[in-house]
């Protein structure tokens, strides 16, 4: 048992990554325009093959290297082109944007079922990301701590887009009080299209370290996009520590149930637990006054 | 910026199908400061957030120094030089007061990206210095205008457009505010509209008045030699 609870914790933590990475571009999206982008796990899709694209053509360090900006500017392009035609057209009907996205999502499914086949594809990595490293008797999986540091580096770079520049500030003006920030000469439109890009680029970048995991398929984004919801809804909308604090519950949650049970139960475990969660805190783990909750 | 000229004319405002201002004219020299006067629902609000571009104009034009804002966005008309205080000051509460001033340089447009605070809003309001790190969220109702006024005039505005700056703001207070805006109308040579119900504050503040009753400019003139007597029992406040 014991031998099982440090791998579990770690595995735990790579987990809580995954699905930060997931939901950072929900919580940025919904806490900044009220939007609920259905085709975000479309987003991690996106990531995926183009991670597969890049490593098939550039092998190597180089590849993975090269993948992660390749990742993140074509689900941002994507993100960007979703905001432009469909988001920003809706901002006043947000149950229609629920539809319109989803229909994104239904779309780019298909697509990537008539480019690359049902069957997923195997991203080539390169060898040193196969590996593990071993620290005493434990060993930790090389494309796990990968995937962390890479997580690490996005929550940096993010508090310090937030915290040290006037477009950070900008972005926070926006989600506090958007008449207001526009009323100041702040181009509102132009925040919430680098919002949208922003979080859809780095549900590309989610995408990447999925397919350091796992095999790529067209549904992929489908299985992190709940538990990146619950993501957001359990860290308090739109709030950035919030969300980090809460995806690193999750992750532990289900991560320490799977010593004592199956995965499905887990799952279940982790449902309940949100939802308990809830019902003390219904205002998740951090209480932020954005436009999503004002209403 | 020094201060621009404004001029409505025949300015029409709706609430959906509820028109709330017709016809209105109004001229203001660069550097001048009227106040607009009227009980509450006449439309003074709704005049500032018409000339703001926050609330829907249905006819007549909005200069700027004979630049017409009609059909432009709020933020284009912040660019433009025009800053609106609004009733309630809507400062941004997660933010330190120090942010709160600095998301005014955005009217600034590209020069506002590197551009430092005026040293002159922290003489203007001294006490904005001592909380220059506390949440905006946080102050009190003085200090939550006297911020509000400071972030307006950051982006170094030609026109200051201000709703109620007196309300729910202890005497002291509003003789400060009083202070501050005056130096800045003379040091920045700003042209201010000021919708108030304090007209005893408001006129000593301005040069000029207008008296607004149902959507319509009902007097106008200048304030010395108007008794404030006369135009609160015009406008029945």
């Amino acid at each position: 048992m014991e031998g099982l609870v440090l791998p579990q914790l770690f595995n735990g933590l790579s987990v809580a990554s995954l699905y930060l990475l997931a939901a950072l571009g929900l919580a940025l999206s919904f806490g900044l325009m009220r939007v609920i982008n259905m085709a975000h796990g479309e987003m991690l899709m996106l990531g995926g093959y183009l991670a597969f694209l890049t490593l098939s053509l550039v092998p190597g360090t180089g590849g993975i290297l090269l993948a992660v900006p390749v990742a993140f500017v074509g689900a941002a392009l994507m993100g960007a082109l979703i905001q432009l035609t469909l988001v920003r057209r809706l901002l006043a009907r947000p149950l229609d944007t629920l539809i319109a996205t989803w229909g994104v999502s239904l779309i780019l499914q298909q697509a990537a079922r008539d480019l690359f086949g049902a069957v997923g594809v195997e991203v080539r990595a390169p060898d040193w990301l196969a590996g593990s490293v071993q620290l005493g008797s434990m060993a930790f999986p090389t494309a796990r701590l990968f995937i962390l540091l890479a997580t690490l580096l996005v929550l940096g770079a993010l508090a310090l887009l937030f915290r040290t520049t006037r477009a950070g500030l900008h972005i926070r003006a926006v989600n506090q009080d958007r008449a207001m920030a526009a009323m100041l000469g702040i181009n509102v439109g132009r925040v919430e299209l680098m919002m949208f890009a922003l979080g859809t680029g780095i549900a590309g970048l989610a995408g990447v370290m999925l397919a350091l995991l796992g095999p790529v398929t067209p549904t992929v984004g489908q299985s992190y996009i709940v538990p990146a919801f619950l993501v957001v809804v359990l860290g308090g909308v739109g709030s950035i520590q919030g969300t980090t604090i809460a995806a690193l519950m999750l992750g532990l949650v289900s991560a320490v149930a799977q010593i004592f049970v199956d995965v499905s139960v887990a799952q279940l475990l982790l449902l309940l637990f949100v939802i308990l969660f809830l019902q003390v805190r219904p205002q998740g783990v951090i209480t932020t006054s954005s436009r999503a909750l004002d209403g | 910026m020094s201060g621009a000229a404004l001029r409505l004319e025949g300015l029409a405002a709706a609430y959906g199908q509820s028109r709330v201002l017709d016809g209105i004219d109004l001229s203001l020299p660069s550097g001048g400061a009227m106040a607009l006067v009227g009980r509450n629902g006449v439309g003074k609000s709704t005049l500032l957030g018409t000339i703001m571009g926050v609330r829907t104009q249905v006819g007549g034009r909005v200069l700027l120094d004979g630049r017409d804002m009609t059909g432009l966005s709020p933020d284009a008309r912040a660019l433009a030089g025009i800053a609106l205080v609004p009733q309630g000051r809507q400062i941004f509460p997660h933010l330190s007061v120090m942010e709160n001033l600095e998301t005014g340089l955005a009217a600034l447009g590209r020069r506002g990206r590197r551009a430092k605070l005026p040293a002159m809003l922290f003489d203007l309001f001294p006490k904005l210095r001592q909380v220059a790190g506390r949440k905006g969220g946080f102050l009190s109702g003085g200090e939550q205008q006297q911020l509000a006024i400071a972030r307006a005039l950051a982006g170094s505005p030609g026109l200051l457009l201000l709703d109620e700056p007196s309300e729910g703001v202890q005497p002291n207070v509003v003789d400060e505010i009083e202070r501050a805006l005056t130096l800045a109308r003379a040091e920045m040579g700003l042209t201010i509209l000021v919708v108030e119900q304090n007209l005893g504050f408001v006129w000593r503040l301005a040069s000029h008045y207008a008296a607004m009753d149902g959507g319509h400019i009902v007097q106008a003139g200048a304030t010395s030699g108007t008794a404030v007597e006369d135009v609160a029992r015009l406008v029945r406040i």
